[in-house]
């Protein structure tokens, strides 16, 4: 049993053999099938692949090697190879390689190993002897590569002498370029098509002070002014659309330092094989020195030659250059000039206008202003300047020229006052002629007077003497616009007063008539004002009377045939508007244009031409306005616009305190006899206890000896002058002890009196002629009154 | 001087025979050991007869595992349990284990290696076989350890169930773990690693895998390729899978972080899905490897063994072996049929009278060389020996 047990066993375990040999081999033939057919498609493939690499072989345009890799011996070469080195193809097959590769490339057998041990490819420069001797240069490309079964080593050899040439020859001439750009004054450079610097020649460091490593990689526009920039940026862009040359071209860059520095440019294209434009090449050339001559030719001639102050300043107002001319105005050396500000010559209050014209000339502008400056004495010369900004010696500065105003003010002034006197002409003739017609009245009214009183016609009389006064009042009024035209130009501005326009033209109506009216000759003219109410407004009477005057006569000048000149005043939302409207000939319209223009006028020699440019000149001055209105052959109408005042305040009657119920005591001294015996007649039967001395001696001895209420002194006499005695009278009154008595100054000087010398001298109040009686009467009684409230207040 | 005895029992597995075959073990070393290792069957009282193990050798420093086979210096054995022991004063021993080992072997094996000492120069690793991925728990490891310290050991099996594997850390009966003991102190150690599988046929590209699945081999599905290979006997995949590994061309440097110059790793089928045209491998299959089918015999396998325990003799150089430790692959099992105890045998004639404990393994891990990374193989004969 255990035989059988050992041989079923045995059985058993062959049976595992052969099933696990069977399966074996069945799976091994698998995979040997499966080998085999992989091995003809490898086949296949390597067929492929050898007919490919065959072809390539002998027709690629380069050398192909194929070397033995352990000893180097050339196996196979191509076509090429054969024709490349002029050797035969059984010279070459069996050679050395290294037989064919120059003996300076030690490292060849290095390279080899590499490739061995590396794998890959390889590429390398290598210079081959040609049969001939010759040699070139090759970019060798190594690899393995199986060839016919075997680990080979190919070598592919592209010849490059050409190329090295070239690039040899490249290199030397940017070389030689190089050599002579750094030793160039000018700085070459060249850029990429956006115009950023790719080289710079140390040229830079001398015009600009950077260095080349800090120019490049900047752009062409790098350092210019900011007004310039866009400009050049836009040629630039021009030029290099067109692939053009430049030649000659100025622009401006900032030195490191600061400084503006002149540059002119030229540059040209540069090409690559294709003859596309990547990038231009040039030079900057430093020119400033010569711009800086040029410029300062140009100001030299001005300097010199011109006879006006001319000056250069920074922009700190510093002096940096002054003309002769300068020296002698304003009284300095030049060198005390050159170390001076402008702002130490200007006259007061012109700071500001000094400041303002600064900053526009900063911003570019070319400006012409007034300003005063005063000399080195402390004269202030008016001066008109004008100024740009300019570059001087690199530096941005401020170029003036000035003129003095100083004779051109006097014209103006001579013009204005010759005008003025020809007012005052005009209207010295006018108050002439109405003169000796009031003197016709009062001369007439005083016969009719004593007829009537003669004849005890006491009513008629008095009708007569009324005349009188209306005509004494007529007078005084004409003395006063006399007064008040003659002092215009020295009354201080509070006496600006508001009036009544209207008034004005009836006054200038009334002194024009000799022109207009009664004339045995004279056209007939209708001369009127029309107004609803006073028109009030401010400034100085006088001259709007003399521009209301100066109308009147050109519009009844326009009407030599007569007609009628309408005034009509009105007012509306603050302004006063007075129109002066004839029915004459009208303007014509070519002479509309130049009316206000100074000494134009259409009436040849006989006038100044200044009438209207005078009258345009004093509305200016009242903050208003003259306008034309015309219709030629039909009249013309020209309109003053003046601002509107309030009303002046009346002032009111000082109402009597008390009723005094006694006289007043009132000493008159003058040495006119008439006008004392005047004033005791009108002065008889009233409460004035009046008593006259025709001199002021007679007049301090009657004051000693009675006791007065008010002293009424006539300014100037034969012995002493009404100051005199009143200080006489002060004195007298200090030595008794006595309250003063009021003294009142009387004259026909209208002038401002110093209220310090009215003082000084005991003079209460000043009285200018000629006075009423009644105000007289007024003003005593008014007196009188005040001293009775300072004796009850004590 | 380093010590080591092993024992084995047949028997019933209880706590009383646990506590038998320990106290064999510490009367044939004369002393309690430092460290012991138990591989056995999977069988019932496991737990118990662990318990009885670990309480008679008085070390904490028991592993060991579930197998398909046992080794030990009386040769080969099935569904026993051999247990040795390590008497070495001056190596110092760590014992450490993690769970969860199939959730992410890589993190699982980071997990593990943290809780060695630095110092430590050499560890043993015994992993789920059915759980776990192997390579994956290996590269974990290696994060932590560096791609130079050896590991070795094997995946833990269950015979030819395929059911449960269990691994041992002191007393604890582990499953879906991972346990390692780590050797620092003054030792020796020789590793050696052969397979007697040589590839044939034309190599192929693995042009679609993914983990331990290949798809895809030179575009063609998988299966298609094994088909043609084995003819008729494609039925018998994945058995006869086994009796032909894949053999990954590219070195073992596909499976780790590190390039390394190996022949091949052999991987082995362990199924197959039709529908996919997919096979499963008992390791990772890298897309990209270049891989050949592989052949060998019986006499190859065992050729392949001796030269393993030659290499790591030779390794140990002149030092005393003291204790060699066999992790060989089931596959081998399978193959060499009735040699299978002829490898025990090869083995301990090249030893000599060296102690000898081992398993059959469901994967080896082992480096393929001396210094580099150590990798998952399949069907393969491992050997590590201390001195």
């Amino acid at each position: 049993m255990p035989e059988r047990v050992s041989s079923q066993q045995q059985l058993i375990a062959l049976q595992e053999m052969l099933s696990v040999s069977e399966r074996k081999s069945d799976i091994l033939t698998n995979l040997l099938k499966e080998a085999s057919t992989e091995f003809e498609r490898s086949l296949e493939r390597v067929k492929v692949s050898e007919a490919n690499f065959r072809t390539i072989f002998e027709n690629a345009p380069e050398a192909i090697f194929i070397l033995d890799r352990h000893n180097h011996q050339i196996l196979d070469c191509n076509p090429f190879t054969i024709a490349w080195l002029g050797y035969a193809r059984d010279e070459l097959v069996g050679m050395s390689y290294e037989n064919l590769v120059e003996s300076r490339d030690q490292d060849l057998a290095a390279s080899i190993r590499a490739l061995h041990s590396q794998g890959g490819v390889q590429i390398i420069d290598r210079r081959f002897r040609k049969k001939d001797g010759t040699l070139v240069d090759a970019e060798v490309t190594g690899t393995t590569v199986t060839y016919h079964g075997r680990e080979t080593l190919m070598a592919l050899a592209r010849d490059i002498t050409e190329r090295k040439r070239a690039q040899e020859a490249l290199v030397a001439s940017e070389q030689r370029f190089r050599d002579i750009a750094a030793h160039l004054l000018d700085w070459i450079w060249e850029t990429d098509q956006d115009w950023v610097y790719t080289y710079s020649s140390p040229g830079v460091d001398k015009i600009l002070g950077y260095s080349p490593v800090e120019i490049v990689g900047t752009t062409m526009w790098h350092g210019m002014p900011a007004e310039d920039k866009a400009e050049m940026a836009a040629l630039l862009s021009d030029i290099m659309d067109q692939s053009a040359s430049f030649r000659l071209y100025e622009s401006r860059r900032y030195h490191r330092n600061g400084t503006l520095v002149h540059l002119e440019s030229s540059g040209a294209p540069i090409l690559d094989w294709y003859g596309n434009v990547v990038g231009y090449r040039g030079s900057h050339r430093d020119v400033t020195s010569r711009k800086q001559l040029e410029e300062f030719s140009r100001y030299k001639e001005l300097f010199e030659n011109v006879t006006d102050p001319v000056f250069i300043l920074d922009f700190r107002g510093g002096f940096l250059e002054v003309n002769d001319v300068s020296l002698g105005i304003f009284g300095y050396s030049r060198e005390e000039l050159l170390q001076m500000r402008i702002l130490n010559l200007v006259g007061p209050g012109q700071r500001e206008v000094l400041l303002g014209s600064g900053l526009k000339i900063q911003a570019g502008e070319t400006i012409q202003f007034e300003l005063d400056m005063k000399n080195r004495g402390g004269d202030i010369i008016p001066f008109e300047f004008h100024a740009r900004p300019i570059l001087y010696k690199g530096r941005e500065a401020i170029l003036s020229v000035g003129r003095n105003l100083s004779a051109r003010k006097k014209l103006e002034q001579t013009l204005v006052m010759t005008e003025r006197v020809a007012a005052v002409g005009e209207m010295a003739s006018g108050i002439a002629h109405n003169f000796n017609n009031v003197l016709q009245m009062i001369a007439a009214a005083a016969d009719a007077a004593a007829a009537k009183l003669a004849s005890g016609r006491m009513r008629e009389s008095l009708e007569a003497i009324y005349r009188i006064q209306d005509a004494c009042q007529r007078a005084s009024e004409v003395v006063r616009r006399i007064k008040d035209f003659t002092h215009a130009d020295l009354a201080p501005e509070e006496l600006h007063e508001a009036f009544d326009i209207n008034e004005l033209v009836r006054e200038a109506i009334a002194l024009t008539q000799p022109l207009w009216k009664n004339r045995p000759d004279a056209p007939k003219y209708e001369v009127k004002l029309v107004s609803s109410g006073p028109r009030y407004v401010r400034g100085r009477p006088s001259e709007i009377y003399e521009v209301i005057v100066n109308l009147i006569k050109n519009a009844l000048e326009a009407m030599p045939q007569g007609g009628r000149l309408t005034m009509t005043s009105s007012q509306k939302a603050g302004k006063v508007y007075l129109e002066v409207k004839d029915t004459g000939q009208g303007i014509s319209p070519k002479n509309l244009p130049r009316l206000f223009e100074p000494f134009f006028t259409t009436k040849g020699v006989q006038s100044s031409g200044l009438g209207l440019a005078s009258s345009y000149g004093i509305i200016k001055r009242h903050q208003g306005e003259i306008w034309v209105d015309n219709a030629p052959n039909r009249g013309a109408a020209f309109t003053l616009v003046l601002p509107r005042a309030a009303a002046p305040r009346k002032v009111e009657a000082q109402p009597k305190l008390h009723d005094r119920g006694g006289r007043i005591r009132f000493l008159m001294i003058d040495d006119e006899v008439n006008l004392l015996k005047a004033m005791e007649m009108y002065f008889d039967g009233t409460e004035i206890e009046i008593v006259t001395c025709s001199s002021a001696m007679s007049g301090i001895a009657a004051y000693q000896q009675g006791s007065f209420d008010v002293v009424l002194c006539d300014l100037g006499m034969n012995d002493l002058s009404g100051w005199e005695v009143a200080r006489h009278l002060k004195h007298l009154s200090q030595e008794q002890g006595l309250v003063k008595t009021p003294f009142l100054l009387y004259t026909g000087w209208d002038q401002p009196f110093d209220p310090q010398t009215l003082e000084e001298h005991g003079v209460d109040r000043v009285v200018i002629k000629p006075v009423s009686c009644e105000k007289l009467l007024g003003l005593l009684q008014e007196l009188a009154q005040l001293e009775i409230l300072s004796q009850v207040q004590g | 001087m380093l010590k080591a005895a092993t024992v084995t029992w047949v028997n019933k597995f209880s706590l009383g025979n646990g506590e038998r075959l320990g106290r064999q073990l510490v009367e044939e070393l004369g002393s309690l050991p430092d460290a012991c290792w138990l591989f056995c069957a999977r069988r019932e009282g496991l737990q118990s007869f662990l318990k009885g193990v670990a309480k008679a050798v008085e070390t904490p420093y028991l592993i060991g595992c579930t197998t398909d086979g046992e080794i030990a210096g009386d040769g080969f054995h099935q569904d026993s349990a051999v247990l040795a022991g390590l008497v070495a004063p001056q190596v110092d021993f760590h014992l450490c284990w993690e769970g969860n080992l199939g959730a992410d072997g890589e993190d699982t094996g980071r997990r593990l290696a943290r809780q060695l000492p630095g110092g430590v120069r050499y560890v043993q690793l015994f992993s789920d076989g059915l759980t776990g991925n192997g390579c994956a728990l290996l590269r974990g490891m290696q994060d932590e350890l560096g791609p130079t310290l050896p590991i070795s050991g094997g995946t833990a099996a269950d015979g030819e169930r395929f059911q449960l594997t269990c691994q041992f850390a002191g007393n604890r009966l582990l499953t879906n773990a991972a346990v390692a003991l780590g050797f620092s102190g003054d030792f020796h150690l020789g590793l050696g690693v052969n397979s007697g599988w040589s590839p044939v046929g034309i190599g192929k590209k693995v042009t679609r895998a993914r983990g331990q699945f290949l798809y895809e081999l030179d575009g063609e599905p998988a299966l298609e390729v094994y088909r043609r290979f084995l003819g008729k006997h494609a039925e018998k995949l994945p058995a006869v899978g086994v009796e032909y590994p894949l053999a990954l061309m590219d070195g073992a440097s596909l499976c780790t972080h590190q390039e390394l110059d190996y022949p091949y790793l052999l991987r082995a089928t362990m199924a197959v899905n039709p529908e996919e045209g997919s096979i499963q491998f008992a390791g990772e299959i890298p897309q990209g490897a270049l891989v050949h089918l592989t052949c060998g015999d019986s006499q190859s396998l065992l050729q392949a063994t001796e030269i393993a325990v030659r290499q790591a003799l030779g390794e140990l150089g002149g030092t005393k072996p003291a204790l060699a430790f066999a992790f060989c692959c089931m596959a081998r099992r399978i193959l060499l049929g009735r040699h299978t105890r002829e490898e025990a045998q090869r083995i301990m004639m090249e030893l000599g009278p060296v102690p000898l404990i081992g398993f059959y393994t469901y994967g080896e891990f082992s480096p393929a060389q001396q210094g580099t990374p150590s990798v998952l193989h399949n069907e393969t004969a491992t050997l590590a020996i201390i001195g």
